[in-house]
Protein backbone atom coordinates (compact mmCIF):
# COMPACT_ATOMS: atom_id res chain seq x y z
CA UNK A 1 0.00 0.00 0.00
CA UNK A 2 1.07 3.54 -0.67
CA UNK A 3 1.67 5.48 2.49
CA UNK A 4 1.07 9.22 2.60
CA UNK A 5 4.48 9.71 4.21
CA UNK A 6 6.25 8.52 1.05
CA UNK A 7 4.61 11.25 -1.02
CA UNK A 8 5.71 13.81 1.50
CA UNK A 9 9.27 12.46 1.45
CA UNK A 10 9.46 12.65 -2.33
CA UNK A 11 7.98 16.14 -2.28
CA UNK A 12 10.48 17.17 0.35
CA UNK A 13 13.46 16.15 -1.74
CA UNK A 14 12.06 17.86 -4.82
CA UNK A 15 10.85 20.97 -3.01
CA UNK A 16 14.10 21.46 -1.15
CA UNK A 17 16.56 20.90 -3.90
CA UNK A 18 15.03 20.87 -7.40
CA UNK A 19 15.29 24.63 -7.99
CA UNK A 20 18.84 24.91 -6.73
CA UNK A 21 19.93 21.87 -8.73
CA UNK A 22 18.08 23.11 -11.80
CA UNK A 23 19.97 26.41 -11.46
CA UNK A 24 23.25 24.48 -11.44
CA UNK A 25 22.28 22.33 -14.43
CA UNK A 26 21.09 25.33 -16.43
CA UNK A 27 24.37 27.11 -15.85
CA UNK A 28 26.35 24.11 -17.06
CA UNK A 29 24.29 23.02 -20.08
CA UNK A 30 22.91 26.45 -21.00
CA UNK A 31 19.76 25.13 -22.64
CA UNK A 32 16.39 24.86 -20.91
CA UNK A 33 15.20 21.74 -22.75
CA UNK A 34 18.42 19.90 -22.11
CA UNK A 35 18.51 21.12 -18.52
CA UNK A 36 15.02 19.69 -17.97
CA UNK A 37 16.20 16.28 -19.22
CA UNK A 38 19.33 16.40 -17.12
CA UNK A 39 17.30 17.27 -14.01
CA UNK A 40 15.09 14.27 -14.67
CA UNK A 41 18.02 11.93 -15.32
CA UNK A 42 19.78 13.20 -12.23
CA UNK A 43 16.76 12.56 -10.01
CA UNK A 44 16.44 9.04 -11.41
CA UNK A 45 20.10 8.53 -10.64
CA UNK A 46 19.62 9.90 -7.13
CA UNK A 47 16.82 7.42 -6.63
CA UNK A 48 18.91 4.54 -8.01
CA UNK A 49 21.89 5.40 -5.83
CA UNK A 50 20.00 6.46 -2.72
CA UNK A 51 21.36 3.48 -0.82
CA UNK A 52 24.93 4.55 -1.49
CA UNK A 53 24.46 7.88 0.29
CA UNK A 54 26.34 7.75 3.58
CA UNK A 55 25.34 10.63 5.88
CA UNK A 56 28.46 10.15 7.97
CA UNK A 57 30.53 11.26 4.99
CA UNK A 58 28.87 14.56 4.35
CA UNK A 59 25.71 16.50 3.76
CA UNK A 60 22.96 15.29 1.47
CA UNK A 61 23.25 18.35 -0.73
CA UNK A 62 26.97 17.78 -1.34
CA UNK A 63 26.12 14.28 -2.53
CA UNK A 64 23.23 15.49 -4.73
CA UNK A 65 25.45 18.22 -6.13
CA UNK A 66 28.14 15.77 -7.28
CA UNK A 67 25.55 13.63 -9.08
CA UNK A 68 23.97 16.66 -10.75
CA UNK A 69 27.28 18.18 -11.81
CA UNK A 70 28.51 14.93 -13.33
CA UNK A 71 25.19 14.33 -15.07
CA UNK A 72 25.29 17.84 -16.56
CA UNK A 73 28.88 17.55 -17.75
CA UNK A 74 28.15 14.12 -19.26
CA UNK A 75 25.19 15.66 -21.08
CA UNK A 76 27.24 18.37 -22.76
CA UNK A 77 29.87 15.80 -23.64
CA UNK A 78 27.23 13.72 -25.44
CA UNK A 79 25.85 16.66 -27.42
CA UNK A 80 29.33 17.57 -28.58
CA UNK A 81 29.30 15.39 -31.69
CA UNK A 82 32.18 17.01 -33.54
CA UNK A 83 34.41 14.09 -32.62
CA UNK A 84 37.09 16.23 -31.03
CA UNK A 85 38.30 15.47 -27.53
CA UNK A 86 36.00 17.21 -25.13
CA UNK A 87 37.48 20.20 -23.34
CA UNK A 88 35.38 20.98 -20.31
CA UNK A 89 36.59 24.52 -19.85
CA UNK A 90 35.63 25.91 -23.26
CA UNK A 91 32.40 24.01 -23.66
CA UNK A 92 31.19 25.00 -20.24
CA UNK A 93 32.22 28.59 -20.84
CA UNK A 94 30.03 28.75 -23.94
CA UNK A 95 27.15 27.01 -22.22
CA UNK A 96 27.48 29.31 -19.26
CA UNK A 97 27.26 32.42 -21.45
CA UNK A 98 23.90 31.40 -22.83
CA UNK A 99 22.61 30.66 -19.34
CA UNK A 100 23.29 34.24 -18.33
CA UNK A 101 20.26 35.34 -20.35
CA UNK A 102 17.90 33.27 -18.23
CA UNK A 103 16.27 34.94 -15.26
CA UNK A 104 18.26 33.63 -12.31
CA UNK A 105 16.28 35.69 -9.89
CA UNK A 106 15.27 33.46 -6.97
CA UNK A 107 16.80 34.00 -3.55
CA UNK A 108 17.37 37.75 -3.66
CA UNK A 109 18.35 37.74 0.01
CA UNK A 110 21.28 35.38 -0.37
CA UNK A 111 22.27 37.12 -3.59
CA UNK A 112 22.39 40.42 -1.74
CA UNK A 113 24.77 38.87 0.78
CA UNK A 114 26.85 37.37 -2.01
CA UNK A 115 27.16 40.81 -3.61
CA UNK A 116 29.62 41.58 -0.83
CA UNK A 117 31.84 38.78 -2.10
CA UNK A 118 34.81 39.88 -4.17
CA UNK A 119 33.91 39.45 -7.85
CA UNK A 120 36.94 37.27 -8.61
CA UNK A 121 36.22 35.13 -5.60
CA UNK A 122 32.61 34.68 -6.69
CA UNK A 123 33.80 33.77 -10.15
CA UNK A 124 36.18 31.17 -8.73
CA UNK A 125 33.53 29.51 -6.58
CA UNK A 126 31.10 29.60 -9.49
CA UNK A 127 33.60 27.83 -11.73
CA UNK A 128 34.92 25.30 -9.27
CA UNK A 129 31.69 24.49 -7.41
CA UNK A 130 28.75 25.19 -9.67
CA UNK A 131 30.33 24.56 -13.07
CA UNK A 132 32.61 21.76 -11.88
CA UNK A 133 35.84 23.10 -13.38
CA UNK A 134 39.00 21.33 -12.28
CA UNK A 135 42.01 23.32 -11.08
CA UNK A 136 43.88 22.90 -14.40
CA UNK A 137 40.78 24.06 -16.28
CA UNK A 138 40.43 27.16 -14.12
CA UNK A 139 44.17 27.75 -14.42
CA UNK A 140 43.86 27.68 -18.21
CA UNK A 141 40.73 29.80 -18.42
CA UNK A 142 41.79 32.46 -15.96
CA UNK A 143 45.43 32.35 -17.00
CA UNK A 144 46.93 31.84 -13.57
CA UNK A 145 49.24 29.14 -12.19
CA UNK A 146 47.54 26.15 -10.52
CA UNK A 147 49.15 27.07 -7.17
CA UNK A 148 47.54 30.51 -7.38
CA UNK A 149 44.17 28.94 -8.29
CA UNK A 150 44.31 26.84 -5.13
CA UNK A 151 45.28 29.75 -2.87
CA UNK A 152 42.64 32.04 -4.39
CA UNK A 153 39.89 29.42 -4.03
CA UNK A 154 40.89 29.05 -0.42
CA UNK A 155 40.70 32.83 0.15
CA UNK A 156 37.35 32.83 -1.65
CA UNK A 157 36.01 30.19 0.73
CA UNK A 158 37.30 32.13 3.74
CA UNK A 159 35.62 35.29 2.45
CA UNK A 160 32.41 33.37 1.76
CA UNK A 161 32.46 32.12 5.36
CA UNK A 162 33.02 35.58 6.76
CA UNK A 163 30.19 37.21 4.80
CA UNK A 164 27.74 34.50 5.82
CA UNK A 165 28.84 34.79 9.43
CA UNK A 166 28.83 38.59 9.60
CA UNK A 167 26.19 39.27 6.99
CA UNK A 168 23.46 37.19 8.59
CA UNK B 1 40.45 2.55 4.89
CA UNK B 2 41.97 2.16 8.31
CA UNK B 3 41.59 5.47 10.08
CA UNK B 4 44.02 4.68 12.91
CA UNK B 5 46.93 6.25 11.04
CA UNK B 6 45.19 9.62 11.39
CA UNK B 7 45.05 9.57 15.16
CA UNK B 8 47.31 12.21 16.69
CA UNK B 9 47.22 14.44 13.63
CA UNK B 10 47.62 18.19 14.06
CA UNK B 11 43.96 18.99 13.46
CA UNK B 12 44.39 22.77 13.36
CA UNK B 13 47.00 22.45 10.64
CA UNK B 14 44.71 20.04 8.81
CA UNK B 15 41.74 22.41 8.99
CA UNK B 16 43.78 25.37 7.82
CA UNK B 17 45.33 23.40 4.94
CA UNK B 18 42.19 24.06 2.88
CA UNK B 19 41.60 20.38 2.11
CA UNK B 20 38.12 20.45 3.67
CA UNK B 21 37.04 23.22 1.31
CA UNK B 22 38.42 21.24 -1.61
CA UNK B 23 36.40 18.28 -0.40
CA UNK B 24 33.22 20.34 -0.17
CA UNK B 25 33.90 21.82 -3.61
CA UNK B 26 34.26 18.31 -5.01
CA UNK B 27 37.87 18.65 -6.20
CA UNK B 28 39.80 15.99 -4.43
CA UNK B 29 41.58 12.75 -5.23
CA UNK B 30 40.14 9.45 -4.02
CA UNK B 31 42.92 9.07 -1.47
CA UNK B 32 42.39 12.56 -0.10
CA UNK B 33 38.67 11.87 0.01
CA UNK B 34 39.18 8.80 2.23
CA UNK B 35 41.56 10.83 4.37
CA UNK B 36 39.01 13.63 4.92
CA UNK B 37 36.28 11.09 5.69
CA UNK B 38 38.51 9.38 8.28
CA UNK B 39 39.52 12.66 9.85
CA UNK B 40 35.96 13.92 10.07
CA UNK B 41 34.89 10.67 11.73
CA UNK B 42 37.67 10.92 14.31
CA UNK B 43 37.64 14.64 15.07
CA UNK B 44 34.38 16.53 15.69
CA UNK B 45 36.19 19.83 15.01
CA UNK B 46 37.02 18.64 11.51
CA UNK B 47 33.51 17.40 10.97
CA UNK B 48 32.21 20.80 12.03
CA UNK B 49 34.62 22.71 9.79
CA UNK B 50 33.65 20.49 6.87
CA UNK B 51 29.93 20.95 7.50
CA UNK B 52 30.45 24.71 7.67
CA UNK B 53 32.09 24.72 4.23
CA UNK B 54 29.34 22.50 2.86
CA UNK B 55 26.62 24.79 4.20
CA UNK B 56 28.37 27.88 2.80
CA UNK B 57 28.48 26.29 -0.63
CA UNK B 58 24.86 25.16 -0.35
CA UNK B 59 23.88 28.76 0.30
CA UNK B 60 26.03 29.88 -2.59
CA UNK B 61 24.28 27.42 -4.93
CA UNK B 62 20.87 28.35 -3.55
CA UNK B 63 21.48 31.97 -4.54
CA UNK B 64 21.57 30.82 -8.15
CA UNK B 65 18.48 28.64 -7.97
CA UNK B 66 16.09 28.76 -10.92
CA UNK B 67 12.45 27.72 -10.73
CA UNK B 68 12.35 24.26 -12.22
CA UNK B 69 9.82 23.71 -15.07
CA UNK B 70 6.32 23.03 -13.75
CA UNK B 71 6.06 19.64 -15.47
CA UNK B 72 9.39 18.42 -14.15
CA UNK B 73 8.10 17.06 -10.88
CA UNK B 74 5.50 14.93 -12.60
CA UNK B 75 7.94 13.74 -15.30
CA UNK B 76 10.51 12.81 -12.69
CA UNK B 77 7.99 10.78 -10.72
CA UNK B 78 6.95 8.94 -13.89
CA UNK B 79 10.58 8.31 -14.83
CA UNK B 80 11.41 7.00 -11.39
CA UNK B 81 8.36 4.78 -11.52
CA UNK B 82 9.43 3.39 -14.89
CA UNK B 83 12.91 2.85 -13.55
CA UNK B 84 11.52 0.92 -10.59
CA UNK B 85 9.50 -1.34 -12.89
CA UNK B 86 12.38 -1.87 -15.33
CA UNK B 87 14.64 -3.03 -12.59
CA UNK B 88 11.95 -5.40 -11.26
CA UNK B 89 11.36 -6.94 -14.68
CA UNK B 90 15.08 -7.14 -15.31
CA UNK B 91 15.72 -9.06 -12.15
CA UNK B 92 12.78 -11.43 -12.71
CA UNK B 93 13.79 -12.32 -16.30
CA UNK B 94 17.45 -12.89 -15.60
CA UNK B 95 16.98 -16.66 -15.28
CA UNK B 96 13.94 -17.07 -17.50
CA UNK B 97 13.45 -17.48 -21.24
CA UNK B 98 12.25 -14.87 -23.72
CA UNK B 99 8.59 -15.90 -23.97
CA UNK B 100 8.22 -15.55 -20.24
CA UNK B 101 9.72 -12.08 -20.48
CA UNK B 102 6.94 -11.06 -22.84
CA UNK B 103 4.35 -12.40 -20.48
CA UNK B 104 5.84 -10.57 -17.56
CA UNK B 105 5.95 -7.36 -19.56
CA UNK B 106 2.25 -7.72 -20.39
CA UNK B 107 1.48 -8.51 -16.79
CA UNK B 108 3.49 -5.52 -15.81
CA UNK B 109 1.41 -3.27 -18.05
CA UNK B 110 -1.78 -4.66 -16.58
CA UNK B 111 -0.45 -4.11 -13.09
CA UNK B 112 0.49 -0.58 -14.07
CA UNK B 113 -3.08 0.16 -15.16
CA UNK B 114 -4.49 -1.47 -12.06
CA UNK B 115 -2.35 0.51 -9.70
CA UNK B 116 -0.77 3.62 -11.14
CA UNK B 117 0.75 4.38 -7.76
CA UNK B 118 2.31 1.00 -7.11
CA UNK B 119 5.40 1.50 -9.28
CA UNK B 120 6.71 4.71 -8.05
CA UNK B 121 5.55 3.97 -4.57
CA UNK B 122 8.58 1.71 -4.35
CA UNK B 123 10.76 4.47 -5.75
CA UNK B 124 9.41 7.03 -3.35
CA UNK B 125 9.89 4.57 -0.53
CA UNK B 126 13.59 4.31 -1.31
CA UNK B 127 13.90 8.08 -1.42
CA UNK B 128 11.94 8.21 1.80
CA UNK B 129 14.61 6.02 3.34
CA UNK B 130 17.33 8.34 2.08
CA UNK B 131 15.53 11.32 3.54
CA UNK B 132 14.81 9.51 6.77
CA UNK B 133 18.50 8.69 7.07
CA UNK B 134 19.34 12.30 6.34
CA UNK B 135 16.82 13.58 8.88
CA UNK B 136 18.02 11.03 11.38
CA UNK B 137 21.58 12.26 10.91
CA UNK B 138 20.49 15.85 11.34
CA UNK B 139 18.52 14.80 14.39
CA UNK B 140 21.48 12.82 15.71
CA UNK B 141 23.72 15.83 15.18
CA UNK B 142 21.26 17.98 17.14
CA UNK B 143 21.20 15.40 19.93
CA UNK B 144 24.99 15.32 20.06
CA UNK B 145 25.04 19.10 20.10
CA UNK B 146 22.48 19.18 22.91
CA UNK B 147 24.50 16.65 24.90
CA UNK B 148 27.66 18.73 24.42
CA UNK B 149 25.80 21.85 25.53
CA UNK B 150 24.52 20.08 28.65
CA UNK B 151 28.03 18.99 29.55
CA UNK B 152 29.27 22.51 28.95
CA UNK B 153 26.46 23.94 31.09
CA UNK B 154 27.35 21.53 33.89
CA UNK B 155 30.98 22.50 33.74
CA UNK B 156 30.06 26.17 33.81
CA UNK B 157 27.72 25.67 36.75
CA UNK B 158 30.45 23.87 38.70
CA UNK B 159 32.90 26.58 37.82
CA UNK B 160 30.46 29.27 38.95
CA UNK B 161 29.87 27.50 42.27
CA UNK B 162 33.61 27.16 42.75
CA UNK B 163 34.14 30.85 41.99
CA UNK B 164 31.31 31.86 44.31
CA UNK B 165 32.94 29.94 47.17
CA UNK B 166 36.27 31.49 46.35
CA UNK B 167 34.79 35.01 46.24
CA UNK B 168 33.07 34.37 49.59
CA UNK B 169 36.38 33.21 51.08
CA UNK B 170 38.22 36.20 49.71
CA UNK B 171 35.57 38.57 50.94
CA UNK B 172 35.72 36.98 54.42
CA UNK B 173 39.48 37.32 54.27
CA UNK B 174 39.21 40.99 53.39
CA UNK B 175 36.71 41.63 56.17
CA UNK B 176 39.14 40.07 58.60
CA UNK B 177 42.01 42.17 57.38
CA UNK B 178 39.96 45.34 57.86
CA UNK B 179 38.45 44.26 61.17
CA UNK B 180 39.84 46.08 64.21
CA UNK B 181 39.68 42.92 66.31
CA UNK B 182 41.97 40.98 63.92
CA UNK B 183 45.70 41.35 64.32
CA UNK B 184 48.28 40.39 61.77
CA UNK B 185 51.43 38.78 63.15
CA UNK B 186 54.49 38.08 60.99
CA UNK B 187 56.50 35.02 62.04
CA UNK B 188 60.16 34.94 60.98
CA UNK B 189 62.95 32.43 61.20
CA UNK B 190 65.11 32.65 64.29
CA UNK B 191 68.15 31.41 62.37
CA UNK B 192 70.43 33.70 60.42
CA UNK B 193 70.35 33.41 56.61
CA UNK B 194 66.95 31.76 56.75
CA UNK B 195 64.30 33.84 55.02
CA UNK B 196 61.33 31.64 55.87
CA UNK B 197 58.48 33.79 57.08
CA UNK B 198 54.73 33.62 57.25
CA UNK B 199 51.81 35.66 58.44
CA UNK B 200 48.95 34.74 60.73
CA UNK B 201 45.71 36.50 61.48
CA UNK B 202 44.58 36.43 65.08
CA UNK B 203 41.01 37.34 65.96
CA UNK B 204 41.29 38.69 69.50
CA UNK B 205 37.51 38.54 69.96
CA UNK B 206 36.99 34.87 69.02
CA UNK B 207 40.55 33.70 69.63
CA UNK B 208 40.66 32.10 66.16
CA UNK B 209 44.05 31.94 64.43
CA UNK B 210 44.36 31.63 60.67
CA UNK B 211 47.67 31.14 58.96
CA UNK B 212 49.24 30.41 55.62
CA UNK B 213 51.57 27.42 55.88
CA UNK B 214 52.59 27.31 52.22
CA UNK B 215 55.95 28.98 52.94
CA UNK B 216 57.00 26.25 55.38
CA UNK B 217 59.41 23.62 54.04
CA UNK B 218 58.06 20.12 53.51
CA UNK B 219 58.66 17.76 56.43
CA UNK B 220 59.48 14.06 56.57
CA UNK B 221 56.35 11.99 57.11
CA UNK B 222 57.09 11.32 60.79
CA UNK B 223 57.28 15.05 61.65
CA UNK B 224 54.70 17.78 61.94
CA UNK B 225 54.65 21.52 62.59
CA UNK B 226 53.06 22.69 65.83
CA UNK B 227 51.82 26.19 66.67
CA UNK B 228 52.29 27.75 70.08
CA UNK B 229 51.21 30.94 71.73
CA UNK B 230 53.42 32.38 74.51
CA UNK B 231 52.32 34.59 77.35
CA UNK B 232 55.17 35.94 79.46
CA UNK B 233 57.39 33.13 78.21
CA UNK B 234 54.84 30.39 79.03
CA UNK B 235 53.81 28.30 75.97
CA UNK B 236 50.30 27.09 75.19
CA UNK B 237 49.58 24.44 72.56
CA UNK B 238 47.60 25.80 69.58
CA UNK B 239 47.59 22.49 67.69
CA UNK B 240 49.56 20.76 64.96
CA UNK B 241 49.58 22.15 61.43
CA UNK B 242 49.27 20.23 58.24
CA UNK B 243 50.60 21.73 55.06
CA UNK B 244 47.66 22.21 52.72
CA UNK B 245 47.36 22.93 49.01
CA UNK B 246 45.80 26.36 49.50
CA UNK B 247 48.14 27.13 52.40
CA UNK B 248 45.48 28.78 54.57
CA UNK B 249 44.32 26.90 57.65
CA UNK B 250 42.73 27.56 60.99
CA UNK B 251 44.59 26.49 64.10
CA UNK B 252 42.74 23.79 66.00
CA UNK B 253 42.90 25.67 69.29
CA UNK B 254 41.93 29.26 70.00
CA UNK B 255 43.48 31.84 72.28
CA UNK B 256 42.35 35.21 73.53
CA UNK B 257 45.59 35.90 75.29
CA UNK B 258 49.28 35.99 74.37
CA UNK B 259 52.26 38.09 73.26
CA UNK B 260 54.16 35.80 70.87
CA UNK B 261 53.35 33.08 68.32
CA UNK B 262 55.86 30.35 67.47
CA UNK B 263 56.07 27.23 65.30
CA UNK B 264 58.23 24.23 66.10
CA UNK B 265 58.90 20.91 64.38
CA UNK B 266 57.57 18.02 66.48
CA UNK B 267 56.98 14.29 66.11
CA UNK B 268 53.70 13.34 64.36
CA UNK B 269 50.74 14.33 66.56
CA UNK B 270 52.65 17.04 68.41
CA UNK B 271 53.84 17.39 71.98
CA UNK B 272 52.53 18.93 75.18
CA UNK B 273 55.44 21.36 75.41
CA UNK B 274 57.59 22.74 72.60
CA UNK B 275 61.05 21.43 71.68
CA UNK B 276 62.84 24.76 71.77
CA UNK B 277 65.75 23.52 69.66
CA UNK B 278 63.19 22.80 66.92
CA UNK B 279 61.91 26.37 66.71
CA UNK B 280 61.25 27.32 63.08
CA UNK B 281 59.61 30.75 63.16
CA UNK B 282 58.32 33.15 65.74
CA UNK B 283 56.78 36.60 65.91
CA UNK B 284 55.75 38.99 68.64
CA UNK B 285 52.24 40.41 68.74
CA UNK B 286 52.50 44.19 68.43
Amino acid sequence: MFAAGDVRAMDLLYDNYADTLYGVILRIVGDEDQAKDVLQDAFVKVWKRSKSYDPSKGRLFTWLMSIVRNQSIDAIRKTNRSGKIYGTANDVAIANTSADNIDLSLNHDIKKVLDQLDEHHRDLIMHSYILGYTHPEISEKMEMPIGTVKTRIRSAMIELRSIFRDGH
Amino acid sequence: MNCDQFLEMDINAYISSGILQEYALGHISDQERSEVECMSKIYPEIREALTTSEIDLESFAAAYAVKSPSKSRENILVAVKRQAQDSTIHSVTKDDNASETKEILIQSEVTERKSAWGGWAAAAAVIAIAIAVWQYTDNQASKDELQALKVEQNTLENKTAELETRVAQLSDGLNEVYSSSVKKVTLKSVKENNTTQLALLWNTETGEVKLNTSALPKLPSDKQYQLWVLKDGKPKDMGVLSKTEEGILIASNATKDGDTFAITIEPLGGKASPSLDQLVVMGAIS
